[in-house]
């Protein structure tokens, strides 16, 4: 948080006020980490485009034919199992969980505590298939939180179509 | 201002409290089994009618009131009403009369 910071001003065009994370409003994969305690295999954002914290964010896991799961899911028919979909959606709504001012998640960034634990997937459809090359697209959005639990909306999307929509509650 | 104190709809109220609570979690109860002054939330040892509901389902009842009555219930604002169908009907009963606006205890015990 810094006050004399420009960054604020250079947000995401048209949105409204800037995300203010130490002054990031997107975050490079190493920033990503500092807010998430996912490691290979399993760090399944790597980048944020765009961070309002506690209200919404974008971010991006690009796939390959090199990921782990792919050897098993299939050995003839590589695809991204759609759990995992669903798990990098939850793991973009964590940071946008933990960096939101006095965040009840892990209480703020930088923060080595643990995300909020996934305590439901509902509603939750698959489009599409996922392959390797398809860069997806991952946006989450905070609909409501209520005795620390935390409704949000979840899409995930490739070429701007959605491959993965539903909704995700994720606890404290 | 009118107080809510045994307002007439206030059965009604409950009743759609109880329905809506087996409806949305999928209750396989008769939702007249709920007793309107049982806890609805955690172990609470012993309780006679308590469903023991945990946090996930406050948030869906929270929704299900949200949708049914046309109120916002903020977050964590009325914690402590969420206890049982009677400190729960009271809460509809008052958003109902004052919109969404954080709704002063005093009403509420009217």
């Amino acid at each position: 948080m810094r006050d004399d910071a420009p960054a604020a001003a250079v947000g995401p065009a048209a949105e409204g006020p800037a995300a203010d994370v130490g002054g990031e409003s997107s975050l490079d994969v190493r920033g990503v980490m500092r807010h998430l305690p996912h490691r290979y295999p399993m760090l399944l954002v790597d980048r944020i485009e765009a961070l309002e914290p506690g209200v919404s964010a974008q971010g991006v896991k690009c796939v390959t034919a090199n990921e782990p799961f792919m050897a098993g899911h299939f050995p003839d028919f590589p695809i991204m199992p759609g759990v995992l979909i669903v798990d990098a959606l939850a793991q973009l709504a964590g940071v946008m969980l933990r960096t939101r001012a006095g965040g009840t998640v892990a209480g703020g960034p930088r923060s080595d505590e643990r995300p909020g634990v996934l305590a439901a997937i509902q509603r939750m459809r698959f489009f599409r298939p996922v392959l390797p090359g398809d860069r997806l697209e991952l946006r989450v959005r905070l609909v409501k939180t209520f005795g620390g639990v935390h409704q949000v909306q979840a899409e995930a999307r490739v070429g701007g179509e959605t491959a993965a929509a539903g909704e995700l509650l994720l606890a404290s | 201002m009118e107080m809510t104190k045994a307002s007439p709809d206030a059965i009604g109220i409950k009743d759609g409290l109880k329905s809506l609570i087996v409806e949305r979690l999928k209750l396989d109860i008769d939702p007249q089994s709920i007793r309107d002054d049982a806890p609805l939330f955690g172990a609470a040892e012993g309780a006679e009618g308590g469903l023991s509901l945990d946090s996930v389902e406050a948030l869906e009842i929270v929704v299900g009131i949200e949708e049914k009555w046309g109120v916002v219930i903020q977050d964590d604002s009325v914690a402590n009403e969420f206890y049982s169908i009677d400190t729960l009907s009271a809460l509809v009963g008052r958003l109902l009369t004052t919109g969404s606006e954080q709704a002063t205890p005093e009403a509420a015990r009217a």
